[in-house]
C-alpha cells in the first residue's frame, strides 16, 4: 500500500485544545473528500470537451486516509492512498481540485467566488466543516503564514447560500411531535416558540416518536442536521442523529439552569442551589406534575431553596421547596377576593400539595 | 430630605433576572431575604428616574438587573403592616455607592414568614400590573 500526504488542515478551537478530533468532524472531511473527487471530475471533462466520461480508474485511484492527528491544535493529515506501488501518477486535476477549493474558502465577504468552481458543488460546504461551533475554524492551509484559506461557521455558510435559499447546520431543539407520516417518514414537531418544524427520521426512531406524538407531556429533544435560511430561521430538520423524549421539558430544563448559578449571585449573597437537590427535585417532579395545569415559573431563593410560582395577573402561588426543612411550603395571594393560603407539605407529599394548588388555580 | 409621601409616589425596585419569568417579576423579587434584614432597597422616583436607579444598581454597585419595577407609596401603607423609609446613602469613603433615591420597604412589622410572603405577593402583583419601568437594551 503506497502512501503520500495530501493535505493537512487544522481544526482550531477550544475543543480541539486536547489535540483529539471529534468524530463528527471526520464527518466534515469525508465530505471533503468527496468534493474533491467531483470538482476533479469537473476540471477534467473541462479540459477535455471531447469526452463525455472521466478515463477508468480516475476515481478509484484517488481515496484519502485520516494517516494520523498532530497537534497544534489538531491535524489531521489526510494521505492519498493507492494499492500497490503509485505506477501511474494521481492526475493533476485532484492537485488543481485541491487548489480550487482553497481558493475558494479563502475568497473574502466582498471579493468574486471563483468562476471556475461549477456552482452546483457549493452545497458541498452544506457537509464540510458543518461541525464547527461558533469561535472554531479550519484552516486549510496552516503553513501558509497568511493562511487565508480558513473555513468558520459564517464563512461555510456564506459558502452554501451561494447557489441556494437555505443551508444546512447541526441543529438542537425541542418541541412536541403534533403529526407523524410513516409511509414517509416525515413528522411535524412544534417548539417553545409555537414554531412548526418538520422533520424526517429514519426507523430506529419512530418507535420513540410514536410516544411522543400528540404527548403534552412529552418533549423530542433533537439533534441533527437542520435546514435553515439566509436568517438563521429553521425550515425543517432533514436527519436526526439523536433522539431523547424528555417528560416536562419546560418544567425540567428551568430547574437545569439553576445548576449554573454560583454562590453570591444574589447581590453577593445567594447559595447556590446543591446539584444533588435539584437532581431529586426533577425525578420527583417528573414523576410528580400532574396534567393539565400550567408549568410555574422555576426561581432560585436566595438560601438555596427553588420556588415554583404561578403568576396569575391577581394572584400569586408559590410552592417554596424548602430542602433542608423537607417541607413544601405553600404561599397563596389572590388580591381580588383578598384571600391568603399558607399550608405546609411534607417533602415526598407532593399529591397534597398539587391537589391543594390544582383548587386554587381553579 | 424629608417631605412626606402622597399616595402616588413610586418607589423602584431592581429585580434580579433569574427572578422574572416571561418578563414578569416573581414573587421572590419582592420578598425580603436574610441579607435585607427584612428590609428591601427601593429607590425614590421624584429623585432618580428608572433608568438612572438601574444604572446605578448595576453600573455603581456591580449588580444584575432584569429592569426596573415600580410600586407607588399607597400600594405599600394600604397594606397596613408595611412602613415605607427614606434611607439615601452618603458614603464619603465611596461615593461612587451615593444614592440620595434610597428608600426602604420596612417588613420587620410582620413576624412571620408567611405574612412577609403575602405582602411580597401583593407588591409582586401591583408591580406585574403596572409593567416594566426601564428595561435594558437586548
Amino acid at each position: 500500500m503506497a502512501k503520500e500526504p495530501f493535505i493537512q488542515p487544522r481544526f482550531v478551537g477550544p475543543r480541539f485544545d486536547e489535540h483529539t478530533l471529534p468524530l463528527s468532524a471526520a464527518k466534515d472531511l469525508a465530505a471533503y473528500e468527496e468534493l474533491v473527487v467531483e470538482l476533479a471530475k469537473h476540471l477534467y471533462l473541462n479540459e477535455h470537451s471531447d469526452r463525455q466520461r472521466v478515463p477508468k480508474g480516475f476515481v478509484e485511484g484517488f481515496r484519502l486516509h485520516l494517516q494520523r492527528v498532530d497537534d497544534g491544535s489538531v491535524k489531521p493529515l489526510l494521505a492519498l492512498v493507492m494499492a500497490g506501488a503509485l505506477v501511474n501518477p494521481l492526475p493533476i486535476e485532484f492537485s488543481r481540485a485541491k487548489d480550487l477549493i482553497n481558493q475558494v474558502i479563502a475568497t473574502g465577504e466582498t471579493e468574486k467566488l471563483p468562476v471556475s468552481f461549477p456552482k452546483e458543488l457549493y452545497s458541498y460546504f452544506n457537509r464540510i466543516g458543518r461541525s464547527l461551533e461558533a469561535g472554531e475554524r479550519l484552516e486549510w492551509t496552516p503553513d501558509n503564514p497568511d493562511n487565508p484559506s480558513a473555513l468558520t461557521p459564517a464563512k461555510r455558510k456564506r459558502l452554501a447560500l451561494a447557489v441556494g435559499a437555505t443551508y444546512e447546520a447541526e441543529v438542537d431543539i425541542v418541541g412536541q411531535v403534533f403529526n407523524l407520516n410513516t409511509e414517509k417518514s416525515e413528522g411535524q414537531l412544534r417548539t417553545g416558540e409555537n414554531e412548526r418544524v418538520s422533520f424526517e427520521y429514519d426507523p430506529p426512531f419512530l418507535v420513540e416518536l410514536k410516544k411522543a406524538l400528540g404527548n403534552s407531556i412529552l418533549y423530542a429533544h433533537i439533534g441533527g442536521v437542520g435546514v435553515f435560511d439566509v436568517n438563521d430561521r429553521i425550515k425543517s430538520i432533514k436527519e436526526i442523529e439523536q433522539l431523547e423524549i424528555v417528560p416536562h421539558y419546560a418544567l425540567t430544563s428551568a430547574i437545569d439552569d439553576l445548576n449554573g448559578l454560583e454562590n453570591g449571585w444574589l447581590e453577593g449573597h445567594g447559595v447556590a442551589p446543591d446539584p444533588a437537590n435539584l437532581a431529586r427535585l426533577t425525578e420527583e417532579l417528573i414523576d410528580a406534575f400532574p396534567q393539565g395545569i400550567d408549568y410555574p415559573a422555576v426561581v432560585p431563593t436566595e438560601d438555596g431553596n427553588v420556588s415554583l410560582e404561578w403568576i396569575k395577573p391577581s394572584a400569586r402561588i408559590e410552592l417554596e421547596v424548602n430542602f433542608a426543612d423537607g417541607r413544601l411550603e405553600l404561599y397563596a395571594t389572590d388580591i381580588q377576593t383578598d384571600t391568603f393560603v399558607d399550608d405546609s407539605f411534607d417533602m415526598g407529599d407532593w399529591a397534597g400539595a398539587f391537589v391543594k394548588i390544582t383548587s386554587l388555580l381553579g | 430630605m424629608s417631605k412626606t409621601w402622597h399616595a402616588d409616589d413610586l418607589v423602584y425596585r431592581q429585580v434580579h433576572p433569574k427572578h422574572t419569568a416571561e418578563g414578569i417579576p416573581s414573587s421572590q423579587a419582592f420578598n425580603p431575604t436574610p441579607k435585607d434584614s427584612g428590609q428591601l432597597s427601593a429607590d425614590d422616583a421624584s429623585v432618580v428616574t428608572a433608568e438612572g436607579s438601574w444604572d446605578h444598581f448595576t453600573k455603581n454597585l456591580g449588580c444584575q438587573s432584569a429592569g426596573t419595577w415600580a410600586v407607588s407609596f399607597e400600594e405599600i401603607e394600604a397594606t397596613g403592616d408595611l412602613v415605607l423609609l427614606r434611607n439615601p446613602v452618603d458614603d464619603l469613603a465611596n461615593p461612587s455607592i451615593n444614592n440620595p433615591a434610597h428608600c426602604l420597604i420596612d417588613f420587620n412589622k410582620m413576624p412571620s414568614k408567611g405574612q412577609k410572603k403575602r405582602r411580597a405577593q401583593e407588591l409582586a402583583i401591583k408591580a406585574s400590573a403596572r409593567g416594566c419601568q426601564f428595561q435594558p437594551p437586548a
